[in-house]
């Protein structure tokens, strides 16, 4: 399960990304609209395992990881990293927050700010 | 529109969002040792992030708008309504606010500033699911924080990603507390 987590985390920041940054799309639409597809066919045509309500989750949550600037998380590279450890978060905290709207959101905050400080401390230690 | 606070008082804001997220991970995971020393150091690290974090993304869209909680407060109950009552679930209905929102500057009378992000960040507080708070009144007075602590960090923390999902976080927490008070 961690790894469809991982998985699906790296995926939806990566994606909103991309779309956000590269695409032009800007970062509500690069969110929202990726994280819409998804939900839409898990809801439509649900493979009937608990995955089905578990993948659109962390998608939409990693999303929100991908509505970062260029500037802010340096390369998708560092964005495919901030999904992972959102997916790795999500794991962790499972449902305790269940029904707390913003849980995602801060989640993916917090993953972003991880990413600035192994950024931080990469170049303290001539990492990057 | 009055200026908003400084940026120690922006930063400490966030960061006082961000650490009850973490505290309630910390203290949920206290019996597992390996989950607790991870959460232990991303905290250090995100600490970190937060004292490099004046790198602000100066060119990331700025928040702009002259109805913000009015804003949050459509986002929340327009997401509300499609979640609960058209039962499609939170994830298609904040993301169709978000689809929808992200075309208002196409297509808004030009006289009425609407700020896009600020319905999306209302979309998220109109995913809450509290069994014993989800209701109407719960959404306007979450959504009444959401608009003070958005307006307060709209010159901050640009171009990183979760923040409008923390301000909604940090609103939801306002109104559970004042919600368990009354």
């Amino acid at each position: 399960m961690i790894y469809v987590s991982l998985i699906t985390g790296i995926l939806g920041a990566t994606i909103a990304y991309w779309l956000n940054n590269h695409f032009k799309w800007g970062p509500i639409l690069g969110s929202a609209l990726p994280s819409l597809l998804v939900g839409l066919v898990f809801h439509f045509f649900p493979f009937q395992t608990h995955y089905d309500t578990m993948i659109p989750v962390v998608f939409f949550g990693a999303s929100f990881v991908g509505m970062a600037s260029d500037k802010m998380m340096g390369n998708v590279i560092w964005a495919c990293i901030a999904g992972a450890i959102f997916g790795l978060t999500f794991y962790i905290t499972g449902n305790q927050f269940e029904g707390y709207g913003g849980l995602l959101g801060t989640t993916a905050g917090v993953s972003c700010l991880i990413i600035l400080g192994i950024r931080v401390l990469g170049k303290k230690f001539k990492l990057s | 529109m009055t200026t908003p606070p400084n940026k120690i008082i922006e930063t400490l804001l966030l960061l006082i969002i961000h650490g009850s997220f973490v505290a309630f991970l910390m203290l949920e995971n206290s019996s597992s040792n390996i989950t607790f020393w991870v959460a232990t150091s991303l905290t250090v690290i995100m600490l970190l992030g937060y004292v490099f974090q004046n790198h602000h993304d100066h060119t990331a869209t700025k928040q702009h708008g002259d109805f913000w909680f009015v804003s949050i407060a459509t986002g929340a109950i327009i997401t509300y309504i499609i979640s609960k009552d058209l039962g499609l679930g939170p994830v298609i209905a904040s993301s169709l606010v978000g689809v929808g929102a992200a075309f208002i500057p196409k297509i808004s009378v030009r006289k009425i500033n609407i700020d896009p992000a600020a319905i999306y960040c209302g979309s998220f507080i109109g995913m809450c699911d509290l069994y014993s708070y989800s209701n109407y009144s719960f959404i306007m007075i979450a959504s009444f924080f959401g608009a003070l602590l958005y307006w307060s960090l709209q010159n901050s923390f640009l171009g990183y990603g979760g923040k409008l999902g923390s301000i909604a976080f940090g609103s939801v927490l306002c109104a559970s507390l004042i919600f368990s008070i009354l």
